[in-house]
């Protein structure tokens, strides 16, 4: 049973209504790109004609569309919405500091816990960017973690992007093959969404999580006290845990991959085939290949990706994540969309440790 | 008029521009800026008006009737300063300003 301060942010009315806005402007902007497309079609550019180079791609549609107003003020508006709601969201939660700082604090104690040890490097990939055009990184400012993770997700992502974001991720962790994992490992656990879908799912599993962001991690952690949960967080990079060899039979993760350059990729399916015990499982959700999407449906994705503070998710979703797997040794590899179309998202890759 | 148009300095309001080309996207930015700062009153003022309601006064006569206190209109005046700053703020294509 989730605490209200997880469940639903209760925010001040200057602060709800803020991020409503925004959630007003993100479900317009996407209503303005459906028209811009529906402008390309009339003009005789559907997705079997845009070109394959990606490059080309948006050239085509910018020659084509770039000055219907649809189009144009689609871009206004995903532009101000990018810069604008990390700001926003943080002043909805100074504007209600005094009771949330209190009330997250006594969710610190508890057997979840972000594990004190000192911080590897950070990697370039990660140190070096702004995902999601989050001004200052995810760890920008000390409650980030619920800024982001429960007033963004719950509050402006969830009425904004298409299906339950909570439920796919449920569906995701449900795919894995077998209930009875012992020790498993949530790969770029974040603020602990995918974690909690986790713990439903396999509630016996003892769950180590491990990300990058200290501040999302403490979030976690809280998030795991406040559900009872006995969750043991690193910040630890996928690629290079220094966990113990064998010691999962289940590693996971839910939204890392398209955040990553591929050589990491590659490393990240090398370290889980490490980190898994012979007969362990590999199950990791992402973003949907651009070869398996129809032109058009791609190119939608890489135009949000492109402008939305996702600078390896093309080239992410240009690779071929079984191949990936199959060559870090996984055997039974499978991999395919499990959502409806046209994007069948969430994309899901399983592979097993021979025995 | 005429004896005094030998003080005045030319000017040709037509070929005034405050904004130049570049800043057509900050401007389109301001008025989002602007209407989300319009949408949060207004969705104040409809808390407002409900709360009163189910206490039952009927606000919208006594809103007109209102004067402002001292206090109210220094507190009233930090708003204003915050809701214009941030306009700016889109205009000028800065950070929107942390809460002070």
């Amino acid at each position: 049973m989730e605490t209200p301060t997880l469940a639903s942010p209760r925010l001040a009315q200057r602060g709800r209504a803020a991020i409503n806005f925004q959630a007003g402007i993100g479900i317009a902007s996407a209503r303005l790109l459906a028209q811009a497309e529906r402008a390309l079609a009339d003009r005789g550019i559907t997705a079997d004609t845009l070109p394959e180079d990606m490059d080309a791609r948006h050239d085509t549609v910018a020659h084509v569309i770039g000055d219907h107003p649809a189009f144009r003020l689609n871009t206004l508006l995903s532009e101000w919405r990018a810069k604008s709601h990390g700001p926003v969201a943080r002043d909805a939660f100074e504007e209600q500091r005094d009771q949330l700082v209190p009330a997250l604090h006594a969710l610190d104690a508890g057997p979840s816990r972000l594990v004190e040890e000192p911080i590897p490097p950070l990697p370039s990939y990660w140190a070096d960017t702004e995902f999601h055009r989050t001004e200052g990184g995810w760890d920008s400012s000390a409650y980030n973690g619920y800024v982001h993770g429960e007033i963004l997700h719950k509050l402006m992502l969830a009425k904004m992007f298409p299906g339950d974001i909570f439920a796919q991720r449920r569906a995701a962790a449900s795919a894995a093959p077998r209930r009875d994992y012992a020790r498993i490992l949530d790969m770029g656990a974040s603020s602990g969404h995918y974690t909690v879908a986790l713990a439903e799912i396999f509630p016996a599993a003892r769950i180590t999580g491990i990300d990058l962001s200290p501040r999302m991690l403490e979030h976690a952690a809280r998030s795991g006290n406040a559900r009872g949960q006995a969750w043991q967080l690193h910040v630890r990079p996928a690629e290079d845990t220094g966990l113990p060899a064998e010691s999962f039979d289940l590693v996971t993760s839910f939204n890392l991959l398209h955040e990553l350059p591929p050589p990491v990729i590659d490393a990240v399916f090398a370290e889980t085939f490490r980190l898994l015990a012979p007969g362990g499982d590999m199950l990791m959700s992402d973003v949907p290949r651009f070869a398996e999407l129809d032109r058009l449906t791609a190119w939608r994705f890489d135009h949000l990706a492109k402008w939305g503070g996702e600078p390896f998710w093309r080239a992410s979703a240009s690779m071929d994540l079984a191949a990936a797997a199959t060559r870090a040794g996984f055997t039974g590899v499978t991999a395919g969309g499990i959502g409806t179309a046209p994007t069948f998202h969430p994309y899901l890759i399983q592979g097993r440790k021979p025995a | 008029m005429t004896r005094h148009a030998e003080y005045a300095v030319a000017g040709d309001p037509a070929a005034r521009s405050a904004l130049g080309p570049n800043q057509i996207d900050q401007l389109g930015e301001a008025l989002l800026a602007l209407t989300g700062e319009v949408w949060i009153l207004t969705d104040r003022l409809a808390v407002l008006e409900a709360i009163l309601a189910e206490h039952g006064i009927d606000a919208a006569g006594a809103i007109d009737r209102f004067v402002p206190s001292p206090d109210m209109e220094k507190a009233l005046n930090a708003k204003r300063d915050k809701l214009i700053a941030t306009v700016l703020a889109a205009l000028a294509g800065q950070a929107i300003p942390a809460p002070t």
